[in-house]
């Protein structure tokens, strides 16, 4: 690496072609990492590749805040809190109760205060390997909750929800869809150092105020639009179509009759049978069998 | 009996070290990976035949005298406009305590670029002149565009 | 003077300048001399110093310097945590509210942050050899911001141009509707309803209110006669005058003359009156602006009223 890649795409193809690794070598290839990375940087679930990584929480399912209950291997049973989501490993990461693994950490990575080397860090858990843990209404005795897991949620609908602030699904369980569970309230965190404030960021300085005059500056126009781009297509005339366009060949005068005698065919009126005209068909028929057989 | 491989015979560690089977043109000794090197570097000033002329972007901005000068023609230098009124209070990114504010164009066929929703924007402006809109409220996230 | 024997190889030696030959004439003292302007050596004040080591502490850096503006908080890099990452780019939506000068400023906001995160994420990848791409995630986000404050100005840009072509087969209706409403709002909202009808005249016709900000040209006519037309009639209710000279010039002012006259008065009832007589005088008076002179004419009008301004302003001032 010359670590100048960010600047230049000068062999990216080559490395490209790298980076695709034939589909049986796969699993090898995962295994040799793991062997060869130190097990502090091991993840507990495999990684997802970038195509896979969960980007809606309608694929998330869960958010952190959420109770689960572990469903699988040596916690089953354990209900913990979701901490925050591990985006490598579409995993999520639980709190003390969940699985935890116990790893040496070599000197150069250790934190502060730290004076051992083992280190118990939270091991991520697959979605699959969690379930949902919710109050809901006891129906056998009115008044009561109680703690349920869900076996599976459904989104239905959309709501705006003033933490996220954003438009979030409904979280429904599966097969009893009345009965909402509803997200968990996010941390609240202050404003970022390039953040610009709500106020700020919503005040109108424009309006629509002339069709008299441009509403940006002409020299401005030019550095965001190239009005000499090869990729803008001119316009077509009338001229330039007329030009283009062959024109109508005269019709010959057989056309001219024939079409003619099939406007007059048209215009006359529609005939119908009329009960005679049956009774004639069907006499002319009956004569014409009556002869034959 | 199979024969010796031939490569076992290089096996001392100098035989190893000074690779007799690599060498440069000159007959020094190659320690390098590959000896093709890479072609796929980018093309500098200083390579090509006499007429190529790569440049920096950076010329052309103006004519050389008779005598050695050179006149500027100041129409060609690239020249960056800064905002006449700067408003420092606005930062790159905006804070996530804010919604993302949509715009719907409901009833506007072309959307943002409806000639029938730019006349009632205009109306609305002459009627009332310059009134902050629906969506200066920071709760608000979907207003009409 | 020399004597010139010519000959075979004879010149070299005849202009050789031997003691014989008569000196050049030493040059005029000039009386203006240039001074210096730079100290050498040769004016022999060159101090010796001790020598200065070449050490950090020795170098000091301006607070105001240029290139700091590479830097966040003077800083070399900032660490992954001091990075904003919760923020998000400004939505299309927020800026289409934003005028001119505000996306301009912040497209230079962008840019500079950018200039920033670009410089620490060379050093992290090129220096450190790493693989983090902390700071490339802001830039990015600070790209998107970037595209679409092109992408609202050039949509603003089109909505125009768009509006503008349609605009000729809607512009009665839109004015009749002003009118309609101008017209109808009662007596006490006079205030309110000329403001309206300034911002009409700047929206439609392209007429500022300061009059020296003015170019004369056929829309600018066009809206003053328009705005004439409709002051009178909002004032024909109240006023005989004013309704007299409206039925006399058929509902709608012709002349320039006229129209300037009423266009410049006050918006009060007693200015229109005013007016209304003056524009009764020039009647009296036959005179007229002939169609194909209203430009220049009008043109005239303008600079001469804003002299006149001028002179008032600078005789109240002093």
């Amino acid at each position: 690496m010359s670590g100048y890649q960010h600047l230049s795409k000068a062999g990216s193809r080559f490395l490209k072609q790298v980076e695709n690794r034939p589909k049986h070598l796969v699993d090898h290839f995962k295994k040799f990492e793991e062997k060869s990375m130190p097990s502090f940087l091991v993840p507990s679930i495999s990684r997802v590749e970038d195509s896979e990584r969960f980007q809606s929480v309608r694929e998330w399912k869960y958010m952190p805040g959420d109770r689960v209950v572990v469903t699988k291997g040596r916690w089953k049973g354990q209900v913990c809190v979701i901490q925050q989501l591990d985006k490598e490993t579409n995993g999520f990461v639980l709190d003390e109760n969940g699985p935890t693994k116990t790893v040496p950490v070599p000197k150069q990575f250790w934190s502060e205060g730290q004076n051992s080397h083992m280190v118990t860090f939270p091991m991520a858990v697959a979605q699959k390997d969690v379930k949902l843990v919710a109050d809901i209404d006891d129906p056998k005795v009115p008044g009561a909750v109680k703690t349920v897991a869900v076996r599976d949620i459904v989104f239905r609908g959309s709501y705006y929800d003033d933490g996220y602030k954003k438009l979030m699904p409904l979280r429904c369980v599966s097969g009893q869809e009345d009965l909402v569970i509803p997200w968990p309230k996010p941390e609240a965190k202050p404003d970022g150092e390039l953040a610009t404030s709500g106020e700020v960021a919503r005040e109108q300085t424009f309006w629509v105020s002339s069709i008299a005059q441009s509403p940006i500056p002409q020299g401005a126009l030019l550095t965001i639009r190239n009005p000499k781009s090869k990729f803008r297509r001119g316009t077509l005339t009338a001229r330039d179509i007329a030009k283009l366009v062959a024109p109508k060949m005269p019709l010959t005068k057989a056309k001219k009759a024939f079409i003619a005698e099939k406007e007059e065919l048209a215009a006359g009126s529609k005939r119908k049978l009329s009960d005679q005209d049956k009774e004639l068909i069907g006499s002319t028929v009956l004569e014409h069998l009556s002869k034959k057989l | 009996m199979r024969p010796t491989l031939a490569s076992l015979f290089h096996e001392s560690p100098v035989s190893l070290l000074t690779r007799p089977w690599k060498k440069n043109r000159d007959g020094t000794l190659f320690y390098g990976v590959s000896k093709s090197g890479n072609r796929r570097t980018a093309l500098t000033t200083k390579q090509g035949n006499k007429t190529l002329y790569k440049g920096t972007r950076s010329s052309g901005i103006g004519k050389h005298t008779r005598y050695g000068g050179y006149t500027i023609h100041w129409g060609k230098v690239r020249t960056f406009v800064t905002p006449r009124n700067f408003n420092s209070e606005l930062k790159p990114l905006v804070t996530h305590n804010v919604p993302e504010l949509r715009h719907n164009f409901q009833g506007f066929q072309k959307g943002a670029l409806d000639a029938q929703l730019y006349f009632k924007k205009l109306q609305d402006y002459v009627k009332n002149g310059k009134v902050q809109s629906e969506a200066s409220d920071v709760k608000c996230y979907v207003e009409r565009g | 003077m020399l004597s010139f024997k010519r000959g075979l190889h004879s010149t070299l030696v005849v202009c050789a300048r031997t003691k014989y030959t008569k000196p050049k004439p030493k040059p005029r003292s000039r009386p203006n001399v240039r001074p210096p302007t730079q100290a050498t050596h040769h004016s022999n004040n060159l101090n010796i110093t001790a020598p200065i080591p070449p050490a950090v502490a020795n170098i000091v850096t301006p607070e105001d310097h240029p290139l700091w503006q590479f830097f966040a908080e003077k800083k070399y890099m900032r660490k992954f945590d001091e990075l904003d990452n919760d923020s998000r780019a400004w939505s299309i939506a927020e800026l289409r509210r934003k005028s001119f000068d505000d996306l301009h400023s912040l497209w230079y906001t962008c840019l500079r942050e950018r200039n920033i995160l670009a410089r620490e994420n060379h050093l992290l990848k090129n220096d450190m050899g790493s693989n983090q791409d902390s700071y490339e995630a802001v830039a990015e986000k600070i790209r998107t911001t970037m595209w679409r404050i092109r992408h609202v100005l050039s949509e603003r840009d089109w909505a125009f141009k768009r509006a503008s072509q349609e605009f000729d087969s809607q512009k009665a209706q839109f004015l009749q509707e002003f009118e309609t409403d101008f017209l109808e709002a009662p007596a006490a909202e006079d205030e309110e309803s000329f403001e309206k009808l300034a911002r009409l005249q700047q929206s439609v016709f392209g007429i500022s209110e300061f009059i020296d900000e003015n170019t004369v040209d056929r829309a600018f006519v066009d809206g003053m006669k328009y705005v004439a037309t409709l002051k009178l009639k909002r004032f024909a209710s109240r006023q005989d005058e004013a309704r007299d000279l409206l039925e006399q010039s058929d509902h709608s002012i012709k002349d320039a003359g006229e129209a300037f006259v009423i266009f410049t008065a006050e918006n009060t009832e007693a200015a229109a009156k005013e007016a209304c007589d003056v524009v009764k005088e020039l009647r009296a008076k036959n005179s007229s602006v002939s169609r194909y002179e209203e430009l220049e004419t009008v043109s005239n009008y303008v600079k001469q009223l804003a002299a006149a301004q001028m002179e008032k302003t600078i005789s109240t001032g002093v």
